[in-house]
């Protein structure tokens, strides 16, 4: 008898409210995700915070915690690499200047000295994953950030990853 | 969010026993400013995920026991969370300490 193959796929798909409630949903979902492809425990915590922030920034800035619009996350899975994509109905006209003047380090005393205490999601974003990319406009604001996969000592994946990567993964 | 506070002689402690420190239980955390002593110990034995909007409460302490002269204490920190708050230069304002290095604290 022929033995079935696991099905394959390369991507997931998550939909949730605008309401801070709804991002717990998106980061365990993504330590689901890094787990079974074999993430450390390191990393799989590097990648909730990540996709925490970015999906929080979708939700407050990018669509006003307006609880009618979605806020969309795709995991787009290849062989070596995890792409996760956010994305809001927000125009983020100075998104890629915020994203290039992030600074190297926090101050700290100067938060403290005037009181900033927000404001520290893409910092952490940056320092978190290996690449980001951000397409805004008219439509809305994608903001795509990159894992490369660096497995675990087990090196198990429970994952059938097909090995056809959209053009998507080739950042 | 739960927090367990205990009063001391000039020494709370204030065990956060929800297992994410966020935008849903960032309100919580900021309110406890109130009841910080000379000395306030943060219990993250319980705390499983802290992001930026956490990190923003628990400035706010920072802040308020800066402008108080209070000295603030993390225990029960995860090597993630040091991390974390090592990349945001938190450390310098809420070092982490080991409960039994403050036990003279709690007993004085």
């Amino acid at each position: 008898m022929a033995t079935k193959q696991a099905p394959e796929f390369n991507d997931i798909e998550i939909n949730i409210p605008s309401d801070l409630v709804f991002e717990r949903v998106v980061r365990e979902s993504a330590v689901v995700v890094a787990k079974h492809l074999g993430f450390t425990e390191e990393r799989v915590a590097d990648l909730q915070l990540a996709v925490s922030e970015a999906v929080t920034n979708a939700i407050e800035h990018g669509n006003n915690c307006d609880v009618s619009i979605k806020v969309g996350v795709k995991f787009f899975i290849s062989s070596d690499k995890l792409a996760v994509q956010v994305s809001d109905k927000g125009k983020w006209e100075q998104g890629q200047a915020a994203l290039d003047g992030t600074p190297l380090e926090l101050d700290m005393e100067d938060r403290l000295e005037h009181d900033l205490t927000r404001g520290m999601g893409m910092f952490l974003i940056q320092r978190l994953v290996d690449n980001v990319e951000l397409r805004s406009g008219d439509e809305g604001t994608e903001f795509t950030m990159w894992f490369n996969i660096e497995r675990g000592p087990n090196n198990i994946s429970n994952v059938n990853i097909a090995m056809q990567s959209s053009d998507f993964l080739q950042s | 969010m739960a927090l367990k506070i205990e009063q001391g002689n000039d020494v709370t402690i204030i065990h956060i026993q929800n297992d994410s420190v966020d935008a849903v239980s960032a309100r919580e955390i900021a309110a406890v400013n109130e009841q910080m002593q000379s000395n306030t110990i943060l219990d993250f034995g319980s705390v499983l995920f802290i992001n930026s909007a956490g990190i923003s409460a628990l400035l706010k302490l920072v802040i308020e026991a800066r402008k108080r002269g209070r000295k603030l204490y993390a225990v029960n920190v995860t090597a993630h969370h040091r991390k974390v708050f090592e990349m945001v230069d938190m450390l310098r304002y809420m070092p982490i300490a080991k409960m039994e290095d403050l036990l003279p604290l709690i007993k004085a």
